[in-house]
């Protein structure tokens, strides 16, 4: 069955009918009385959605898709994945300005004295919470990825944790959106520059410090299963080991245990995406 | 028979249940709804607690404890009154412990919730029309729990949580007292428990009124010297800067987990009483650029929650149409040899099986092959964790099993996890030839207490004798005087001796009248002595 057979509707794209047949369904799909017809439900219902994000692009990509998608166990590689990250701006072509975000704005929400006791929400006032435009979002992470690469490749700048400092202080990156943008962006670019160092075998090192500040600041020691999956172990190894010191596993008790049948766990949004990136182009090349 | 939800804080404790139509607290011997999780031992042996206990905290500190919840499932161990206290007997993990924790005093633990999915269970159950998504912010006395949750036709979603066990208003406390220590140059090791206690007391108590005012005083005396300090909502700023910037790493990851854009979150619900500071809720209202609402209590709505959990689970009547779906917090997985370069096998890699945020229960299967020639088992070791070594993250047990001889890759096994709702992990391992099955159920929350080392465990509580319930209110108004005596100096110091010794010996005459009449006259005393205590 597909998802909208196991959900009994037609395929939408429209995410309130999902949930309204999802909830219809659940009311008598119980998970405490039976967990295995709840986790189809539960992950039709999550393909559905997945789906419907994609489905006013093409109508006929559902029809080939549906199969492969609602499988989540299916394992499949996804080194294609890299390459949805947005390659790293050359600092050549931007222009080293900063936005005026208004963030300092929102501290005007201060003094809020309301009682908890009052059973009434929170009287929001829209006009004190700034917003910040999209435009001010992307040219910050436009500007923030070409200062990190002049500051890199700049032999005098490039250990100065002065300044790497003052860039990851940037008002700017208390902004969740902005900061999970970049986050794997960030760390693309660590990796292919610890690479190059390897490489090249230079004396010249970036600084282990500016890895962990960069690896701190990211979180990304939360999410090493997903970076592996998205970079490979060999750049999260780089970046890791950087930063925290030579935290590789050891190598022996090698022959006793299992190796993994190849790949990964299902990465099953990115998977998605390059299925259907990949179909759009090929009906686009017809 | 009937479930009550508890609300085991670390500053506080609180029981609710369901009513049939909403959930309602449950007061305690003294009519409070809000217990104070602080125990003491009196001078036979008995034992305090709740808000006497809390006043026995600065006048007999040695025999008091506060903030044990964050030592459970530690090694830390309490010596009282010549007992000793070992949470670390029971078990490695925090849950398990509070599991076994009521085991003990003899209640069936139906289930352990996760704090911010209680919290927004209330909050759901209350607005119940909104279909909304939103996200709790869950800041306590010693835990922070970040959730995102959606609301739509009867059905409560858990997205995601994350969260910091070891992140709450008692480290504000102590930041500040280390502060006022420094500012004041004061030696820690200098002063009595008596003093630290009464000194981590008077912090708070600033802490608190710097919530409503822009400045306030500290003012404290240790032996001869008396200090006063002014404290500024800036220097607050200064003192908690680096504290308050561990509650950002949670919250962004709640949020990258649940794919949720800020723009489609309704609300941000603010839980918890360290919620109350305007610093916290500013640095809130910055990350998500808008004002954080709160529409019940703070401190009440987790055990509301709690209860309105359990009524779902008896599948109480007025709530049938509503489904709660919670989530697996962290990835399950098994380790793995991985393959570098042609046949350059590395061990002690991660494969996930089940990654964190999985609605559950959830079921996933992995397949892995043989990596050496005539290898004879396979052994899996079992780990919970987010890093891509083993060895960072936890081993939860190992399950092996034997396989056919052949070349490597030849033989393959399917390993299966299992996760309910319930928190207990089941992992099967088959091998693909043989169909040979080998399973194993991990109770990763749950306690396996033998039923003898139950009853021992109870025999050695039955030692401990807890004061009557009529005597809680007595014991409250002696508790206190002993603080006030604590707190005061001079002859207000001997005047409260005289008035406690008075009150002691009225109480041993056992006549209810008398005790009735004299103990209305003491609290009025009390009260008076109170409003001025330097
Ligand atoms: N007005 C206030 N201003 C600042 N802090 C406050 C205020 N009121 C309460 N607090 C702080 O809130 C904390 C207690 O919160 P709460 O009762 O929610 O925690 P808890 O449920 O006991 O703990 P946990 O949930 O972490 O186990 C204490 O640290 C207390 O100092």
């Amino acid at each position: 069955m597909n998802c909208w057979e196991v959900l009994v509707i037609e395929p939408t794209n429209d995410k309130k009918a999902i949930k309204r047949a999802y909830a219809k369904k659940l009311k008598v799909t119980h998970p405490e009385d039976d967990p295995v017809a709840f986790q189809e439900l539960s992950e039709a219902y999550q393909s559905a959605l997945n789906i419907a994000d994609y489905l006013e692009l093409d109508e006929s990509v559902y029809d080939e898709v549906e199969h492969d998608v609602v499988e989540p166990n299916k394992v499949i590689v996804n080194s294609e994945s890299k390459q949805l990250i947005d390659s790293i701006p050359q600092a050549e072509k931007i222009e080293l300005t900063k936005p005026s975000g208004d963030i300092e704005k929102i501290e005007l929400i201060e003094n809020l004295d309301e009682s908890f006791n009052s059973n009434e929400k929170l009287d929001l006032d829209e006009n004190k919470v700034a917003e910040i435009s999209a435009s001010d979002t992307d040219s910050f992470i436009d500007y923030f990825l070409a200062r990190m690469n002049s500051l890199y490749r700049n032999s005098d700048t490039k250990n100065d944790i002065e300044l790497w400092n003052d860039l990851f202080t940037e008002p700017m990156l208390d902004d969740i959106e902005i900061k999970q943008r970049l986050r794997y962006q960030v760390f693309d670019f660590f990796s292919c520059v610890l690479e190059e160092e390897l490489q090249s075998k230079t004396k010249d090192l970036f600084d282990k410090n500016i890895v962990y500040g960069a690896s701190e600041f990211f979180d990304w020691r939360e999410d090493e299963i997903s970076l592996t999956q998205y970079f490979g172990h060999e750049s999260v190894d780089i970046v890791m080991s950087r930063a925290y010191g030579n935290a590789n596993v050891s190598t022996d008790n090698v022959e006793s245990k299992e190796s993994s049948s190849g790949f990964s766990v299902s990465w099953f949004f990115w998977i998605f995406i390059i299925y259907v990136l990949t179909k759009l182009f090929a009906s686009l090349a017809k | 028979m009937s479930i009550v939800g508890i609300d085991l804080g670390t500053t506080n404790s609180l029981v609710a249940y369901w009513d049939g139509e909403k959930p309602q607290l449950i007061p305690n011997a003294i009519g409070e709804l809000i217990t104070p999780s602080v125990i003491s031992f009196d001078k036979d042996g008995q034992v305090l607690i709740g808000e006497s206990a809390k006043q026995r905290m600065i006048s007999h500190p040695e025999l008091s404890v506060a903030e044990f919840k964050r030592k459970m499932g530690t090694s830390a161990q309490y010596k009282l009154a010549g007992k000793k206290f070992t949470p670390e007997d029971f078990s490695d993990s925090q849950r398990k412990a509070t599991k076994v924790a009521g085991e003990l005093a003899g209640l069936k633990v139906e289930r352990l919730i996760n704090e911010p999915t209680a919290a927004a269970v209330a909050y759901g159950v209350h607005d119940r029309e909104e279909e909304s998504q939103f996200l709790v912010v869950d800041l306590g006395g010693g835990t922070f729990d970040v959730s995102v949750l959606e609301l739509f036709d009867g059905v409560m979603e858990v997205h995601a949580s994350a969260g910091d066990n070891y992140l709450g208003g008692e480290d504000f406390t102590q930041k500040i007292t280390e502060w006022f220590l420094e500012k004041n140059q004061l030696n820690l090791k200098s002063l009595t428990p008596e003093a630290l206690n009464l000194l981590s007391k008077r912090c708070q108590v600033a802490k608190h009124e710097l919530s409503t005012n822009e400045q306030t005083v500290i003012k404290f005396h240790s032996g001869k010297s008396t200090f006063e300090q002014l404290i500024t909502r800036s220097d607050l700023d200064h003192i908690l800067k680096d504290t308050l910037e561990r509650l950002k790493s949670p919250i962004e990851r709640a949020i990258r987990d649940s794919k949720v854009k800020l723009s489609e979150l309704d609300d941000v619900l603010l839980v918890g009483g360290a919620t109350r500071m305007p610093i916290v809720r500013n640095l809130i209202g910055r990350l998500f650029r808008r004002l954080p609402a709160c529409t019940i209590d703070p401190d009440h709505v987790v055990a509301l929650g709690t209860a309105i959990q359990a009524a779902l689970k008896s599948r109480d009547q007025a709530l049938k149409d509503i489904v709660l779906t919670d989530i697996c917090p962290y990835t399950l997985g098994v380790d793995v040899v991985q393959e570098l370069k042609n046949n350059q096998y590395q061990a002690g890699y991660f494969l996930p099986i089940i990654e964190r945020n999985s609605m559950i229960p959830v079921s996933r299967v992995q397949t892995l092959n043989t990596v050496a020639d005539n290898q004879k088992k396979i052994n899996c070791s079992i780990y919970q964790g987010e890093s891509r070594l083993v060895k960072n993250n936890i081993k939860l047990g190992e399950v092996e099993i034997n396989v056919p001889k052949g070349k490597a890759g030849d033989e393959s096994v399917d390993v299966r996890f299992t996760y309910d709702i319930n928190g207990i992990l089941e992992v099967s391992i088959k091998v693909n030839s043989t169909e040979e099955v080998r399973t194993s159920i991990i109770k990763s929350e749950d306690c396996q207490l033998t039923d003898e080392q139950i009853a021992a465990s109870m025999k050695k509580l039955e030692q401990i004798k807890i004061h009557p319930r009529e005597q809680a209110e007595n014991r409250l108004r002696l508790a206190k005087a002993e603080r006030l005596y604590e707190e005061s100096l001079g002859d207000k110091r001997d005047f409260i001796a005289s008035i406690v010794a008075q009150y002691e010996s009225i109480l041993e005459t056992q006549d209810l009248k008398s005790i009735e009449k004299y103990s209305k006259e003491f609290d009025e005393t009390l009260q008076s002595l109170e409003e001025d205590v330097f």
